[in-house]
């Protein structure tokens, strides 16, 4: 689905991790593809960058940085079977100095492109918006998806966080529909 | 029930959810010491090859691996 994506689709796309990190959130939401689509030059009437921004800030807390201890867990299930990490990293430490010893974080699974967004997931509702943007593009007979389709995407996923900060900021979701087609068929060729 | 006698009824746990909570622990633990097992060898100048054949794996697949994150010890080589 990706390979249709435009260069400034994929930039938004790359954009919305960029906005997910700078609020400390640990998945890229509806309003993160909306903060990037309004911050690559795409208007939407009534509503501007720091206003989405703030509201983004507001209604979702910083969650990156508060997961448990890892280490911790992890050196409770080792002693399940007879390791100790504590002694180990004594052990470590007494050659390679303090802190030598650091355990990476687990790997998941990860498709080509997860591995490309540098590990930041989308919510289960901004991955429908991906693909609610893929289906207007087909929609519109578009081989392409472009920013705009990615607004419509936004747009058809009603009830999702960047919908209600629109609707909340008096923005006629309709109107804006409408207006995002008419623009997206003028420029089909 | 002393530790000892903890440890080992936690080893003999049934609970799988124990037991592989443990292999997790234990691939990290893993992972941690390669990265800093192999940076330490190219420290004393070990060539990728060198690496690759203590660890029993390709040459290939130790460099992917770390080359990265490990400073190149003769910079030719990188």
């Amino acid at each position: 689905m990706f390979e249709r994506f435009t260069q400034a689709a994929r930039d938004a796309v790359v954009r919305a991790q960029t906005e997910a990190r700078g609020l400390d959130h640990d998945r890229i939401g509806t309003e993160h593809l909306l903060l990037a689509l309004l911050h690559s030059g795409l208007t939407v009437p009534g509503l501007t960058y720091p206003h989405v921004h703030e509201q983004a800030r507001r209604r979702t807390p910083a969650t990156l940085g508060v997961e448990p201890d890892r280490d911790q867990a992890d050196a409770a299930a080792l002693k399940a079977i007879g390791i100790d990490l504590d002694q180990v990293r004594r052990t470590i430490e007494a050659t390679f100095g303090p802190d030598a010893l650091s355990l990476p974080p687990p790997e998941q699974k990860r498709s080509w492109w997860r591995r490309a967004m540098n590990h930041v997931p989308f919510t289960p509702r901004a991955r429908k918006v991906l693909e609610l943007s893929l289906r207007e593009a087909l929609r519109l007979k578009q081989r392409f998806i472009a920013p705009e389709h990615l607004m419509l995407g936004i747009l058809r996923d009603n009830g999702g966080t960047a919908t209600q900060i629109m609707t909340d900021a008096g923005v006629d979701l309709t109107a804006l529909g409408q207006q995002l087609e008419t623009a997206l068929l003028r420029q089909a060729v | 029930m002393t530790e000892a006698t903890d440890l080992a009824a936690d080893a003999g746990n049934p609970d799988p959810r124990v037991g592989l909570r443990a292999v997790v622990a234990l691939r990290r633990l893993l992972e941690g010491l390669e990265n800093l097992q192999v940076a330490n060898a190219r420290r004393h100048g070990w060539s990728w090859q060198e690496i690759a054949d203590a660890l029993d794996v390709t040459r290939q697949g130790v460099h992917k691996k770390h080359a990265g994150r490990v400073p190149a010890a003769d910079p030719q080589e990188a």
